[in-house]
């Protein structure tokens, strides 16, 4: 099974290294993971240090966003023929270690999208600080998941998943742009896929800045209500 | 104005609302209207048909009832904002579609550049001071719009004609470049009831 672990990245010049070396090593039986940096027009050096790491790079000529770079992702790996799709955020706070806990059930064909979640009631990741702004944004798009679909998504926000190919085809033709995940749930559900949740534990982001800042973290709330809106309206999505 | 025109006043203000609200709700179904797009004018909609459906009661209204043809100035307001509503969405959906087509090809570009990075490595291609720089094929620059020179007397043209026009408009200054620039001209039997044509009567 070829496996394509997408990384999108924007201005992660200090962290790719050490992530793409570590993605290097990681070893699932009978997988082979290829890892592709998408280069979100940083202004930095993130393409040559990703280049000079070994790693396949799609540099984008203007900024998309992390939905549009992830979506990039998928088409690549749905050119190239991949089985399955991992993402994996360039800031270094996915532990490519987990992995394998999260392309099990993929592996073993119980889902079509998994998420690794910091807060699953089995294993929850006490040590990961949630900050306050991104906690509040996460309660609420889990209530609104919830409210739409039924489903209790504990992690909405968590960029660390993997897909199936019928889930990121479905995904290289329609994906959400701003503030994507909780979006990218409602969609997959309404076109019938499987998610399934694994407990992960994160790391402390030691570069960089997160995109959750105060100001997002506020606004956050109605994008996301927008969204769900905007996909209500737009009616059920079919694979 | 009777209660029952006010109320027809009403029903036709909120079918061109409800009609709106629909329209955005198809574009954004079938002709590719941005989802937050759509959700952004559905809830102005939205609050346009609850200030209409409580429009007697809303305490902005009292303003506009000190006024006459108080339903009038409603219907026309709403109409407007139909009509113009319809403009911008008709616009919005060109954007969105030329937004979705931006993005498909920035990632069609990234994804060919790689390509090409793979046949020929970036480190290998040719310094940008070693190649030749080659002259634009086409029209020279000669055969611009206009020359230099032609720039130059359009500018002047449009100048003198913009003057004459101020005079024919401007009481005081035609009758300054008659009778104190130019009272001994000899033309000035031409300019004077050219320039003061306007103000003969």
């Amino acid at each position: 099974m070829r496996v394509l672990a997408i990384v999108p990245a924007f201005n992660e010049e200090e962290s790719l290294p050490a992530l793409l070396a570590e993605l290097r090593c990681v070893a699932v039986d009978g997988v082979v993971v290829d890892a592709v940096v998408v280069n979100d027009a940083s202004s930095d050096s993130t393409d040559q240090v990703a280049r000079k790491c070994g790693a396949t790079v799609l540099t984008l000529p203007a900024n998309l966003g992390i939905g549009g770079a992830v979506q990039t992702g998928f088409l690549y790996a749905v050119r190239k023929d991949y089985d399955a799709v991992l993402q994996i955020d360039g800031d270094g706070q996915h532990d490519p270690g987990q992995i394998r806990h999260i392309l099990a059930p993929i592996l073993a064909g119980e889902a079509d999208c998994v998420i690794g979640s910091r807060y699953h009631a089995s294993q929850p990741d006490v040590a990961y600080r949630t900050p306050l702004a991104r906690r509040i944004g996460m309660k609420f798009s889990t209530g609104i998941l919830k409210m739409a679909t039924g489903l209790h998504v504990s992690d909405t926000t968590s960029g660390f998943r993997a897909l199936n190919r019928s889930a990121f085809s479905f995904f290289a033709t329609r994906y959400p742009v701003d503030h994507p995940e909780a979006e990218a749930l409602l969609m997959l559900y309404q076109a019938g896929f499987r998610i399934v949740e694994v407990p992960v534990t994160m790391r402390l982001r030691t570069t960089g800045q997160s995109l959750f800042s105060l100001f997002r973290a506020a606004a956050y709330p109605l994008r996301v209500s927008i969204g769900f809106l905007g996909i209500v309206f737009k009616g059920a999505q079919t694979r | 104005m009777t209660m029952s025109f006010a109320s027809d006043i009403q029903f036709v203000c909120l079918v061109a609302l409800v009609a709106l609200l629909i329209y955005t709700l198809w574009l954004s179904r079938y002709r590719g209207l941005d989802t937050h797009v759509t959700v952004r004018w559905i809830l102005m909609q939205g609050a346009a048909i609850v200030a209409i459906v409580l429009w007697q009661w809303l305490p902005f209204f009292d303003f506009t009832s000190k006024l006459q043809d108080r339903q009038l100035l409603l219907v026309m307001m709403v109409m407007v904002f139909a009509f113009v509503a319809f403009l911008m969405l008709d616009l919005l959906v060109r954007v969105s579609r030329q937004s979705v087509q931006i993005k498909k090809l920035v990632q069609e570009l990234a994804i060919q550049r790689m390509r090409v990075d793979t046949v020929v490595p970036p480190e290998v291609l040719i310094p940008r001071e070693e190649i030749a720089v080659v002259p634009p094929v086409g029209k020279s620059p000669k055969s611009a719009l206009l020359s230099g020179t032609a720039q130059l007397l359009f500018l002047g043209w449009l100048v003198v004609v913009a003057a004459l026009n101020g005079m024919l408009v401007n009481e005081p200054l035609a009758r300054w470049v008659v009778y104190k620039v130019a009272p001994e001209t000899k033309v000035e039997w031409v300019l004077k009831p050219l320039l003061t044509a306007a103000y003969q009567n």
